[in-house]
């Protein structure tokens, strides 16, 4: 991890009617680094990143990406600047095949790339994420496990410098989260950003330098995962007493 | 109560369930592990009737329930709460409460059904204006269970009912399910309850650990082991090829 700030946000807020969904948020990720976000249900994280890649606009406040602000420009152009993102469920292109749906993110954020330069980086994210041999594979008929690496790949087709990734192990067996970990470690010593939402606290603790809690559209504390599971507040209203008696290994 | 004797299920042309066997006893909590895409869920469906086994027997107090439809099931009183819930989304909690309660005896005791969903779930009560599109998914899957509840079942089926959930909500579902169960036949329910039993397949090894008595681990379809749940979840081989411990 290197000490330069990669993504930065100033007082970012979005409003849904009434409802601050996120409130004032500033916050800034380190180029290299494995930034967690956890939270209740309905806190805001999901929205946080909606907005980071202007699937929702921010309604006030500032995103920048490596100075150059980006709170006011499209999807699109977030994504050819280097931010991919997954989904909390896999949203794919059911009845393509797995190589298909991988070239669609290639060519959406490739676009100065050649052809046989895009179909040679497809196929080395392929194998890097586990779907070798599975080319042809109707991407509706993969399992949890699968569909979740190939919306990963999808992000990575797109050659991001930062992934943020939305509950990558919900849903998973505990065999097929230790695999997305493995992925998300490999894929932070290539020299990708990765910003990570997550309930499972194994997941996110072990894999994290730094970690956000969230509540009502703000946040309540951040840190160390070490720091931060040990938080009175963190514990009360999000990890519950059991987990402090488990612990996170 | 339940006995599923040797069921084989195909979807299409592919074999997705062979010789399943299970029970469960009245008042038993059991979970159902394994792999994703492994027959988890279609074990469940095909115990409500939404798939028919080609061969096999699914008896529920000895009555074969394999000719029933779903409605029918539920009336002997089987529920499922499938994954995600599946709750209208434009009506509110009260009027999704209230759907569960269609049976004609559900109907009949839908007041009481109420008080008790109410009581295990105050937060409910508090919402029961709300719209379940403006519920977070805490809510949204306690709105489900209570909705499996107003039923009047004696076997609750739950698919994953703490996916995507914060950890002390997962906690909270899992006390719930546990206190929906204990003290059963012990301590006669007044609002009129039956004895309950519940099947739970969920990736939650702490819940599962918590919540089932039994459990069974499902893998390419077929039952490969099935015991006390702390059994099951210490076996080396589930431990190797499940939890990812060597």
């Amino acid at each position: 991890m290197n000490q330069s700030v990669i993504l930065r946000l100033n007082k970012v807020s979005r409003y849904f009617g009434s409802l601050a969904a996120v409130k004032e948020m500033s916050l800034e990720v380190f180029g290299g680094e494995i930034f967690g976000i956890a939270g209740p249900n309905g806190s805001g994280k999901t929205t946080l990143i909606n907005t980071i890649t202007h699937i929702v606009p921010s309604n006030s406040g500032e995103i920048y990406f490596r100075e150059k602000a980006i709170h006011d420009l499209p999807t699109y152009s977030i994504c050819h600047l280097g931010i991919a993102r997954t989904f909390q469920n896999p949203e794919l292109f059911g009845s393509m095949p797995v190589i298909d749906n991988m070239m669609l993110g290639a060519i959406y954020g490739m676009k100065h790339a050649t052809g046989s330069e895009k179909i040679g980086h497809v196929k080395g994210i392929l194998k890097s994420v586990g779907l070798e041999g599975r080319e042809s594979t109707k991407a509706g008929s993969l399992v949890i496990g699968a569909k979740k690496r190939l919306m990963i790949a999808i992000a990575l087709a797109t050659h991001p410098q930062i992934l943020i990734l939305d509950e990558p192990c919900a849903g998973l067996t505990a065999i097929e989260s230790k695999e997305i970990i493995a992925l998300i470690g490999q894929l932070n010593r290539q020299g990708i950003t990765i910003m990570v939402i997550e309930h499972n606290m194994k997941v996110l603790m072990n894999i994290s330098n730094r970690v956000m809690i969230m509540d009502h559209g703000v946040k309540i504390c951040e840190g160390t995962p070490d720091d931060v599971s040990k938080d009175p507040q963190v514990i009360e209203i999000y990890l519950g007493k059991k987990y402090i008696r488990r612990g996170t290994s | 109560m339940l006995e599923v004797r040797g069921i084989n299920v195909f979807i299409g042309e592919s074999e997705v369930l062979s010789q399943i066997s299970l029970e469960v006893k009245t008042g038993e909590r059991v979970g159902i592990i394994g792999p994703n895409g492994h027959g988890k869920s279609v074990t469940l469906k095909t115990i409500s009737g939404l798939f028919k086994p080609k061969k096999g027997e699914i008896l529920f107090d000895g009555k074969d329930l394999i000719h029933l439809n779903p409605r029918e099931i539920v009336e002997a009183g089987i529920t499922l709460v499938p994954e995600g819930g599946h709750l209208f989304p434009e009506m509110t909690v009260f009027e999704n409460l209230l759907l569960g309660a269609y049976t004609p005896e559900a109907r009949h005791r839908k007041d009481q059904s109420l008080e008790r969903v109410y009581s295990l779930f105050p937060k409910l009560k508090e919402l029961h204006r709300q719209k379940c599109n403006a519920l977070s998914g805490g809510e949204l899957r306690m709105a489900a269970v209570a909705r499996g509840l107003m039923t009047y079942p004696r076997l609750l089926m739950l698919d994953e009912p703490t996916l995507g959930l914060a950890p002390n909500l997962v906690e909270a579902i899992g006390q719930k399910l546990y206190e929906l169960v204990k003290g059963q036949g012990k301590n006669h329910d007044p609002s009129g309850a039956r004895e309950l039993s519940i099947i739970l397949a969920d990736e939650n090894i702490d819940l599962m650990a918590d919540v089932a008595d039994r459990a069974y681990f499902i893998e390419d379809g077929k039952i490969r082991l099935e015991g006390g749940t702390k059994d099951v979840l210490e076996n080396e081989y589930v431990r190797k090829t499940y939890l990812g411990i060597d």
